[in-house]
């Protein structure tokens, strides 16, 4: 492997620690997610596919009730919030 | 600015803000500004950090957006209260990275405490197996990771899980390992 090619290895392979790190941080704690269409929902954040394709969420507050378990597309999803200030008040 | 295409430029863009416009499914794209603190190789998701006020200097909120949401990146130059110049310390040391030697006290009192773990589950007749690299097995079903706090056990039957977590609750707390909560 030559050397640009373990540097680029090595970008990705930070880049990606960081964003599992972040989702495990994430995980456990409040969200709010943005819907294509424009709806909002929020829950707690129990799990992200490794892919990237799903989510789980629990206590899934929706205009049409509150589902206790729900398992969200990312394709259907613009962004999901977290309030970070909070994770890190938990965890102290 | 295509960030995927190009992972050798992603880390020249980490930290910087940027402003991202998203695909909401309706007919305007909404723009959305903070400070890029990652971008996943994998899923080509990013995550941001955005600021409340001009004056904080650590974010609010974080966002994860997923590839499918992003229209298109490109670099901040005009700064407001959402992001900051750079922002890259958020509170993970990265292990690829050159980080302080271990502290041995703390990996002692972690050691210790999963051995005292090991040890109460074998005295109530509950096989424990030691995997290695500090991992133990509970009744089979159950992993207990380092550093063995509440969180650290792992099961996929939340029946078991719930049971041996009822026993550590009972667990007599001691003066020199850090309690489990």
């Amino acid at each position: 492997m030559s050397t640009e090619e373990e540097k680029r290895q090595a970008v990705r392979a930070r880049c990606r620690e960081r964003y599992l790190w972040i989702l495990a941080k994430l995980s456990g704690n409040p969200v709010s997610v943005h819907m294509q269409g424009g709806g909002r929902v929020s829950g707690e954040l129990l799990a992200v596919q490794g892919s990237g394709e799903h989510i789980l969420v629990s206590g899934l507050q929706t205009p049409i009730g509150v589902l206790d378990k729900a398992v969200l597309r990312s394709s259907d999803i613009v962004r999901v919030t977290a309030d970070w200030r909070l994770i890190l008040d938990r965890q102290t | 600015m295509d960030l995927f295409k190009d992972m050798d430029h992603v880390s020249k863009y980490l930290g910087r803000p940027i402003e991202v416009e998203l695909d909401t499914g309706k007919r305007r794209s909404e723009p959305i500004s903070g400070n890029l603190v990652t971008v996943d190789p994998v899923t080509e998701g990013i995550i941001i950090a955005r600021f409340k006020h001009i004056s904080d200097a650590e974010p609010t909120w974080f966002d994860v957006i997923p590839r499918t949401a992003i229209v298109n990146i490109s670099l901040k130059h005009n700064f407001d209260d959402t992001c900051r110049e750079y922002f890259a310390d958020f509170g993970m040391s990265s292990t690829s990275e050159q980080s302080s030697p271990p502290d041995v006290e703390r990996q002692e009192i972690i050691r210790k405490r999963g051995e005292m773990y090991a040890d109460y589950f074998r005295s109530h007749h509950i096989e424990v197996e030691e995997l290695g690299d500090g991992v133990y097995v509970v009744c089979g079903n159950v992993k207990l990771l380092p550093p063995y706090k509440k969180d650290c056990f792992h099961c996929d039957m939340p029946l078991i899980l719930n049971r041996i977590l009822r026993m550590v609750e009972r667990i007599p707390i001691q003066d020199d390992i850090q309690p489990l909560y």
